[in-house]
């Protein structure tokens, strides 16, 4: 008989929880991106800029001038690129009456490119007339740079103010 | 009478441009007729609002006499091209990209009844232009502002494709000459199956011994017949024999793997002799 | 009758609920999951961000407490062995005795962070992060895994 009360302390003592071991569990979730693929940039570094031109007298601004107009593009590395321009043939006074223009122009060598590097004084040299095909740069430079300049022709009795245009550049991705 | 000098406002003023462009991806968008839709992804990364406007044409790569790559355009494509254009719409056609935003533009296709399996291309045209800039150099701005715009284009290829298609590449006609630092290599290559070739040209020149000295790789797309110029940079070679290797594959890391059509690699090596 | 009485308290003690005892749990509800990405454009999921936000649900005993742990991958893996860069801030996880997304404590999920199972006996750990895609990074689908380590200390 006394053996009972010590049978249920016993089992007491079993089914007392104790302190023991930390528990520790684990579980993951997934993370999952999607790369749409080598995106293509077209990026204005800088404008054509004319400033002050005296009337009568032609001035030109060199694709190697500060005052260039300038592009960078980026994409894929090593890949084909073409570059072609619509360029305006005046440019029109928004300050005078309707009617006030200055003609302007482009030359054989009024546009450059450069493969990689942002350097206009190795740059090849072609009409933006005629356009280009380029090359994009190699893994760790994957640029073109693109530069522009042109003429502008007031004539002697050319009208005060600011005369404004448009130029396109176009890029294609072949 | 005075010489005044005449504030040009072409392009804006003396002040350096903060860098503008509208970032587009992919760089070619594939279409599959069971969903008949594709999308790209602008974004802007500048200060100011970038308008853009979308259109289409159909054109593809092919090669002048010089070898260089350049987009035939055609204006009227007739019955029997594999032109797109006609058929595929944008959503929305004109949209305003907010600073330092992204925007998805949908490209949707309704091609014609019975269209036959393979596929078929167009160009997308997307025009963005950039903030209106101020102008600088004018004696009287005060009641005057004036904006100026700017438009970049960029032209991405677009392709349909429905049913069964399937692709490879014929190469032909291998050939060098060296001028000046470079190796220029041409070689024709020609489109096979119902659609567009996209891979990767690889061309290495070795020496006698099999070691590398100049290597090259670049993405190639073939639609038709075209021979391309490439360019190795060698450098001053010395007089000998050598041998270019050069090979076509479908693998490119521009494109997701699952875009690319496969084919087997084709290549072909020629001799090369510096005298 | 004595002896029926320790059996009826051995038998009520067999029956009576231990504390302690409820399993602790990790169940992983939903993936980080950061969509389209653009090379050279860095993509941030917020923890709050219903849809993209990587969520965890927790069990354990009720009101006790829990460590909790992450392994947090450096990268995520793609096509042809391509990597793409990931990382997490300070404030990158947040934890939820209501399992509200809109209702959670920041922490850093790089540090162990403490937490205290709700009367019910559940909470949940909600993850954000940044993806940094390179300017030339390899286009296809990238994928990785995190793991959450729950230890519970009786």
């Amino acid at each position: 008989m006394s053996r009972l009360p010590h049978a249920g302390l016993l089992l007491l003592g079993l089914l007392v929880p104790r302190r023991g071991m930390p528990q520790s569990v684990g579980g993951s979730v997934g993370i999952d991106a999607n790369v749409i693929g080598q995106a293509l940039t077209v990026t204005t570094l800088s404008n054509l800029n004319f400033g002050s031109v005296p009337r009568g007298v032609a001035t030109t601004v060199q694709p190697t001038a500060a005052g260039a107009g300038a592009w960078q593009i980026q994409g894929s590395k090593n890949a084909d690129v073409s570059m072609a321009f619509v360029l305006p043939a005046v440019l029109t006074n928004i300050q005078a009456l309707p009617g006030s223009t200055m003609p302007i122009s482009f030359g054989a060598t009024s546009a450059r490119w450069n493969r990689a590097t942002n350097n206009v004084a190795g740059a090849t040299a072609f009409n933006p007339i005629a356009g280009a095909t380029g090359k994009l740069g190699p893994p760790a430079n994957p640029f073109i740079y693109l530069w522009i300049g042109g003429t502008v022709s007031p004539a002697a009795a050319t009208k005060p103010g600011v005369y404004t245009g448009t130029i396109i550049v176009t890029i294609a991705y072949l | 009478m005075k010489a005044t000098g005449l504030a040009l406002g072409l392009l804006c003023g003396a002040a350096l441009l903060a860098a503008q462009g509208v970032v587009i991806a992919p760089h070619a968008v594939f279409i599959d007729a069971r969903t008949r839709s594709g999308a790209v992804l602008l974004y802007n990364p500048n200060t100011e609002p970038v308008e853009v406007a979308v259109s289409f044409f159909f054109g593809y790569p092919a090669t002048d006499s010089a070898g260089r790559i350049v987009v035939d355009s055609i204006r009227r494509p007739d019955s029997t091209s594999v032109s797109a254009a006609g058929w595929l719409q944008a959503f929305p056609r004109r949209l305003t990209v907010p600073p330092l935003e992204r925007q998805t533009i949908r490209l949707l296709a309704t091609p014609p009844a019975g269209l036959a399996d393979g596929e078929y291309w167009a160009r997308l045209v997307i025009s963005a232009k950039g903030g209106q800039l101020p102008v600088t150099g004018v004696a009287d701005t005060a009641r005057v502002k004036v904006g100026l715009t700017l438009e970049v284009r960029t032209i991405i290829g677009v392709y349909y494709r429905k049913g069964a298609v399937r692709t490879g590449v014929a190469l032909s006609g291998l050939r060098t000459a060296v001028v000046g630092d470079s190796l220029a290599l041409w070689a024709r290559v020609t489109q096979q199956g119902n659609a567009a070739y996209i891979g990767t040209a690889h061309a290495v020149l070795t020496d006698s011994t099999g070691k590398t000295l100049s290597e090259m790789k670049a993405p190639i797309g073939v639609y038709y017949t075209m021979e391309p110029r490439y360019a190795l940079v060698i450098g001053a070679l010395a007089p000998g024999r050598y041998r270019l290797r050069f090979d076509l594959s479908t693998g490119r890391e521009d494109l997701a793997p699952e875009l690319v059509l496969p084919s087997p690699p084709v290549r072909d090596s020629v001799e090369v002799r510096v005298p | 009758m004595r002896g029926l009485r320790y059996a009826f308290v051995l038998t009520a003690t067999a029956f009576m609920p231990l504390a302690g005892q409820r399993p602790l749990t990790v169940t992983g509800i939903q993936s980080l999951t950061f969509g389209t990405l653009l090379p050279g454009m860095p993509s941030v999921v917020s923890r709050t961000d219903a849809v993209k936000s990587g969520r965890f649900d927790l069990g354990g005993p009720h009101d006790t407490q829990g460590q909790v742990t992450f392994t947090l991958p450096s990268v995520l893996t793609g096509p042809a062995g391509a990597t793409l860069p990931l990382s997490f801030g300070g404030s990158d996880a947040g934890y939820s005795q209501s399992q509200n997304i809109g209702s959670q404590v920041g922490f850093d999920p790089k540090q162990p962070f403490l937490i205290t199972f709700s009367g019910q006996g559940r909470g949940s750990i909600f993850l954000g992060g940044t993806a940094r895609p390179a300017p030339i990074q390899r286009a296809g689908s990238y994928t990785g895994t995190i793991t959450l380590n729950l230890t519970a200390f009786p």
